[in-house]
């Protein structure tokens, strides 16, 4: 029978399916092509996400509107405590002024990066950046 | 001495039996599996990914092709994962490892030790599982997580690669 034929020779020393028994040069060449391409990966998926072309703005949970990022502007968002500034300016969006007390969404920013996020939580105002206009959705898998 | 059609039959009996026997053994591992806990969620090692390299060296495509649709799909059900989507990226990752095991093996089997074909499939494998979630969540930002999982890969592949490697030629 064939396949009986073909078992025989791989518990013995000489493997007659033709199949290396230890960890070989090529192995060793495969692992490190992999590990090229991987660190390559890194970069392209990095780099390929770093460009954001629009802005998207929320207060109090509806959407004040999507703007290009390429065009300078001046965006105010009224919210419950006052008006939060966007500006846009280099491709990158900022908060530039916030009548919250701590003024933590004027640190978060500029934000250049596709998925780049500024909040005002006193101000129920969200700011994130997109590489194209669309709502953001979150999914969870398990 | 039996005559040719017994051996017909015969060899058709030692299919049906060393398909059941493999079947239960990787449906078993990967089962078990999933009580083992990592340090970070989705992350596997793949040990039923060493049933389908034991076979490569005896058994053809059809039937290490099959030995995987069993055992994904019961050990799925076992697990109560079937039809949830991560059912689907362990189904695509793993039809696509497998291929991709069997082709690496048939190319270069007078080349490679397990170790090799283990880093193969474990890459293609997580590489597909990115890239099937990036679609199915409709959000490229998945594709974030793809230098991780590709890293991850070379360590479960080597783990599982000089696991087969002894475990089929360890000497007795």
């Amino acid at each position: 029978m064939k396949d009986s034929i073909r078992m025989s020779g791989v518990f013995s020393k000489e493997d007659k399916s033709g199949f290396k028994k230890g960890v070989t040069l090529w192995d060793w060449a495969i692992l490190f092509t992999l590990i090229l391409l991987s660190t390559l990966s890194l970069y392209a998926v990095y780099h390929r996400h770093r460009r954001a072309n629009y802005v998207w703005i929320s207060v109090e949970g509806k959407t004040l509107g999507f703007y290009p990022l390429n065009k300078d502007r001046v965006i105010k968002a009224k919210g419950p405590i006052g008006t939060t500034v966007i500006t846009i300016h280099n491709g990158q969006a900022a908060i530039t002024a916030a009548p919250c007390p701590h003024k933590f969404c004027q640190r978060m920013g500029p934000i250049p990066r596709h998925g780049d996020v500024m909040v005002c939580i006193p101000n129920r105002i969200i700011v994130e950046v997109k590489r194209r206009k669309g709502r953001e959705t979150d999914a969870i898998s398990r | 001495m039996p005559s040719a059609d017994d051996r017909y039959t015969y060899v058709h009996i030692k299919n049906a039996a060393h398909f059941a026997l493999f079947a239960v053994f990787a449906t078993g591992i990967h089962a078990l599996e999933s009580l083992l806990t990592l340090p970070v969620p989705w992350f596997r090692l793949g040990l039923a990914h060493i049933i389908t390299m034991m076979l490569l060296p005896f058994f053809g495509a059809k039937f290490i092709l099959g030995i995987f649709l069993v055992r994904v799909v019961i050990g799925s059900a076992i697990v109560g994962k079937i039809f949830s989507p991560g059912f689907i990226l362990a189904f695509g990752g793993g039809l696509s490892a497998t291929l991709a095991m069997i082709g690496t093996f048939s190319l270069a089997r007078n080349h490679l030790s397990f170790w090799g074909i283990s880093l193969v499939g474990a890459w293609v494998h997580n590489l597909v599982q990115v890239l099937l979630a990036s679609l199915i969540i409709q959000q490229s930002s998945a594709l974030l997580l793809l230098p991780y999982f590709l890293s991850f890969a070379l360590l479960t592949g080597t783990i599982n690669g000089l696991l087969t490697n002894q475990i089929v030629y360890r000497k007795a």
